[in-house]
């Protein structure tokens, strides 16, 4: 492999590293799987041999061959990408809900994730 | 002065009791190899190397008035990770202007790529300051919830040994999951229901695990980072000035900005897994 000689070639557009969209949708799904956003019997409770970490950028870019850079930006922009602005809200009224059960029940909490309208 | 030059125990007891004396609730020196399997890039001699010991401290939980009251808004501005940062960043000078050994602080932001520099929970449980929970974060098994500090150092002492018993479940929980097949933590943030935790018991003990991280990022981080580039690309989409105002102007964008500008209050904005957990309720239980 040649080295890069110019930021173009870097991948770096208005002068810095954002990666390709046509990349990004082509190994979105992959990167997040393999990365710890969503976490399966990770660093927990299991035996040493059941137990399974995400891999880092670096290992991940190696798995695809993709370099690590584009790994780093596809997850970042995956990570902010996986839920909408809607989630926001939905979050609102999850943590009002909650914690109105919590305040009639306390820790015998048995709130059941249907959130009513949110009161902000 | 070398390690062997100087009473590592003695040296030990007396840095944790000094990190003890100024306010925090449980130190404990952890085996920087217990957190060898970490990724790459997130081990300790990854972050300094010759790391022959890190520190943990946890305190600084939330007031058991703030657990209490029923605005959750309240525990979304009244953070208090600071100040273990600021002890840890205490400790870490001590160490290096008392006995002669490189120290540092763990960032408790992220790096160029949005990663920790280091799992905290996983150094808390090689310090023994705190257990893994199905919720995720380390627990105390009298304080419960804490916030910590992590330094690693090249001073060498003696190791801790993680805690023997789980902390999580607690037996009230197992009970839960014997009766109704869920337990506080999981009925609050159901994973199949749009929360961020799944989990499995069986035999008391903890099987199986799922985390939605990415979900649990945006309830901890409500009103910050995430939602103020989520509320911004709605705002440059929107053709119409009037609409972009309304987003711009509007309550969730203020609220954003507000919480960025008091970052230091507004670290963690979702407690609600945790302030149904069993562990540590007896100090949030007051009169």
């Amino acid at each position: 492999m040649t080295e890069p000689s110019g930021p173009a070639d870097r991948g770096e557009f208005a002068g810095f590293h954002v990666v390709d969209p046509e990349l990004y949708a082509r190994h979105r799904d992959e990167v997040v799987r393999m990365s710890t956003s969503h976490q399966v019997d990770i660093n927990e409770f299991l035996p040493g041999d059941v137990r399974k970490r995400g891999l880092s950028d670096a290992e991940i870019a190696e798995r695809l061959g993709l370099d690590v850079r584009d790994v780093t930006e596809i997850r970042v922009v995956a990570e902010h990408d996986e839920y909408g602005i809607e989630e926001y809200e939905a979050s609102a009224r999850f943590k009002d809900a909650a914690a109105a059960s919590y305040v009639e029940r306390g820790v015998r909490n048995l709130y059941e994730g249907r959130p009513p309208p949110t009161r902000r | 002065m070398s390690g062997d030059e100087f009473d590592t125990v003695a040296v030990k007891a007396a840095i944790l009791d000094l990190a003890l004396k100024r306010g925090a609730l449980a130190a404990g020196v952890g085996d920087p190899a217990l957190l060898e399997d970490a990724a790459p890039g997130q081990r300790p001699t990854d972050v300094l190397p010759g790391t022959k010991a890190l520190i943990v401290l946890g305190g600084s939980a939330p007031r058991a008035g703030e657990w209490h009251s029923p605005r959750p808004e309240l525990m979304e501005t009244v953070g208090t990770a600071d100040r273990m940062n600021t002890l840890g960043n205490s400790i870490a000078r001590h160490i290096e202007t008392t006995y002669g050994y490189y120290a540092l602080n763990v960032p408790t932001a992220t790096d160029h790529a949005d990663k920790a520099f280091l799992d905290f929970t996983e150094a808390a449980v090689a310090a023994g300051v705190g257990a893994r929970s199905l919720a995720g974060p380390a627990l105390h098994p009298v304080h419960g919830f804490m916030y910590l500090a992590v330094i690693l150092t090249s001073l060498p002492l003696p190791p801790d040994t993680p805690i023997a018993d789980p902390v999580c479940p607690a037996p009230s929980c197992v009970e839960m999951w014997d009766s109704v097949g869920t337990t506080p933590c999981l009925s609050t943030c159901p994973i199949d229901a749009g929360g961020c935790l799944g989990g499995e018991l069986s035999g008391g003990r903890v099987v199986s695990r799922r985390y939605d991280r990415d979900r649990c990022e945006r309830r901890v981080y409500h009103y910050w980072v995430p939602g103020y580039q989520a509320a911004l690309e709605r705002a440059l989409n929107e053709d119409d000035p009037d609409r972009r105002k309304m987003v711009l102007y509007g309550s969730f964008f203020t609220r954003t900005m507000w919480s960025i500008t008091y970052s230091n209050v507004s670290q963690g904005q979702c407690f609600e897994c945790m302030r149904v957990c069993p562990v540590g309720s007896e100090e949030r239980a007051l009169l």
